[in-house]
C-alpha cells in the first residue's frame, strides 16, 4: 500500500518483481542497486539460500528525489520464484502498488512463465486485487541468449491485458531501468491520497 | 494531525521514559513502513531496511500461526530474538490498531527485563486507542494527476541514472 505523508511531503510505494525461478528478478534489482549513487543508495537486503536463490525476498529502498514537492521513495521487492515458496510469495504481494513480471525468454521456460503468471493472478485475486487494474509491466528477459521465444509469442501467451512490455538482458542492465521507470510512472499516476 | 505526530504524542504519555541510548522503539505498518521512531535514532536508510525486515519476520510468524491448533494460545503472541543484553522484541497488532506493529530494538541493556516492562505499557496503552483512523473522504483523489514522461525522467536522473 502506498504511504503518503502529507506533513513530511513523502510518498512511499511498493513494487514487486514477480516471475519464475532463475528468471532474473534478483539480477534486476542488483543492477538498480549498482547504478544508484550516493544519497539515493539504500541498503540492499538479500534473504537467499547458499546458492543465491531467493529464499524469502530481496529488498531495495530507492530514493528518487522530488515530484511536485513530494519526496518519492520506492521499495523494490523480489519474490522467490521457486515453486515451493508459494506461501512466501503471498506475503510479499501484500499491499503491492505495482508489479514487474520478469519472464524468462528461453524457449524451454514458457511453461514455467505461464505457471508463475497463473499463480500471480490467483494470489492477487485472493488478496482482493484485480490483475487487470493493478500497474503491471512485463519484462522479456534474457534476450541475449540464442534460444529465445519471439516477443510476439510471449505477448500472446502471457500479456493478456495489453500491459506495457520491454525486452531486457538484465545481466547487462539492458531494459532494467526502462521497465522500472514504466511501472513507476503507472504507480505514481495511480496514487491516491489526494490533497 | 499526522500519524507520526499522534504516535509520538502517545509514546510520550507512557509513564516510563524511553532512554535515548540503547533502545529504539518503532511503530511499523503491517506493510513495513516505519511510521514513527523514538529512543535511539536510526538513520533513514536503516529505517527502511528495519521496517521491511521486521514486517517480514512478523508476517512470516503470523502465517505460521495458522499451523497452531489451539485458538486461545494464538492470542497475545510476542516475538523475541535476544541474548542476555541485546536483541529485538515485536508486539502483535492489537484489535484497535490491527495495522501497527511495535518493535523494540535494544543493545547493551543490563536489564532487558525493563524492555518487556515498557513493551507491556505500550501494549496496554494502545489497546485502548485507535491510531489509524481513515480520514473522511480525503484519500480518494489522485495525488499526481497527468504526470508527464518528463517528470518521471527527472526522478530517475536524480538517482544518477
Ligand atoms: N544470459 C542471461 N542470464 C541472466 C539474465 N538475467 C539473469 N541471468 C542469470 O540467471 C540466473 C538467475 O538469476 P536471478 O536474478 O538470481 O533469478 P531470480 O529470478 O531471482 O531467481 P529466484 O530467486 O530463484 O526466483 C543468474 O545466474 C543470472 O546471472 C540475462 O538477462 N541474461
Ligand atoms: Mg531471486
Amino acid at each position: 500500500m502506498s504511504f503518503v505523508n502529507h506533513n513530511k511531503k513523502e510518498v512511499n510505494c511498493k513494487i514487486v518483481y514477480y516471475g519464475p525461478g532463475l528468471g532474473g528478478k534478483t539480477t534486476n534489482i542488483q543492477y538498480v542497486y549498482k547504478k544508484t549513487s550516493g544519497d539515493n543508495k539504500g541498503n540492499m537486503i538479500k534473504l537467499n539460500t547458499e546458492n543465491e536463490r531467493t529464499l524469502f525476498f530481496d529488498f531495495l529502498p530507492l530514493e528518487l528525489g522530488e515530484i511536485r514537492g513530494y519526496k518519492t521513495r520506492f521499495h523494490l521487492y523480489t519474490v522467490p520464484g521457486q515453486v515451493f515458496y508459494e506461501a512466501s510469495r503471498k506475503l510479499i504481494l501484500r499491499a503491492v502498488d505495482g508489479l514487474i513480471f520478469v519472464a524468462d525468454s528461453q524457449l524451454e521456460k514458457m511453461e514455467a512463465n505461464i505457471e508463475s503468471l497463473d499463480g500471480l493472478e490467483k494470489n492477487l485475486t485472493e488478496q482482493g486485487y484485480d490483475i487487470s487494474k493493478i500497474p503491471l509491466v512485463f519484462q522479456w528477459n534474457k534476450r541475449d541468449l540464442p534460444n529465445v521465444t519471439p516477443c510476439e509469442d510471449l505477448e500472446k501467451r502471457l500479456n493478456k491485458w495489453g500491459s506495457p512490455s520491454y525486452e531486457a538482458a538484465a545481466i547487462n542492465g539492458d531494459g532494467v531501468f526502462e521497465t522500472l521507470k514504466e511501472v513507476s510512472k503507472l504507480v505514481l499516476m495511480n496514487l491516491k491520497g489526494g490533497l | 494531525m499526522s500519524v507520526e505526530k499522534t504516535l509520538l504524542e502517545h509514546f510520550s504519555k507512557i509513564d516510563f521514559p524511553i532512554p535515548d541510548k540503547g533502545l529504539t522503539l518503532l511503530a511499523i505498518s503491517a506493510e513495513g513502513q516505519v511510521l514513527a521512531q523514538m529512543g535511539e535514532e536510526k538513520k533513514s536508510n536503516e529505517l527502511q531496511s528495519l521496517g521491511a525486515l521486521l514486517a517480514g519476520v512478523w508476517q512470516a510468524s503470523e502465517a505460521l500461526k495458522d499451523f497452531m491448533s489451539d485458538e486461545q494460545e494464538k492470542d497475545d503472541l510476542k516475538l523475541n530474538f535476544q541474548n542476555a543484553h541485546s536483541g529485538y522484541l515485536l508486539l502483535p497488532p492489537s484489535e484497535k490498531n490491527p495495522k501497527i506493529i511495535f518493535a523494540f530494538i535494544f543493545e547493551n541493556q543490563t536489564n532487558p527485563g525493563k524492555i518487556k516492562h515498557i513493551a507491556g505499557k505500550i501494549r496496554d496503552h494502545f489497546n485502548s486507542i485507535e491510531i489509524l483512523k481513515k480520514e473522511n473522504g480525503e484519500k480518494e483523489e489522485f495525488l499526481f494527476k497527468n504526470i508527464t514522461e518528463d517528470e518521471v525522467d527527472k526522478l530517475f536522473s536524480f538517482a544518477g541514472i
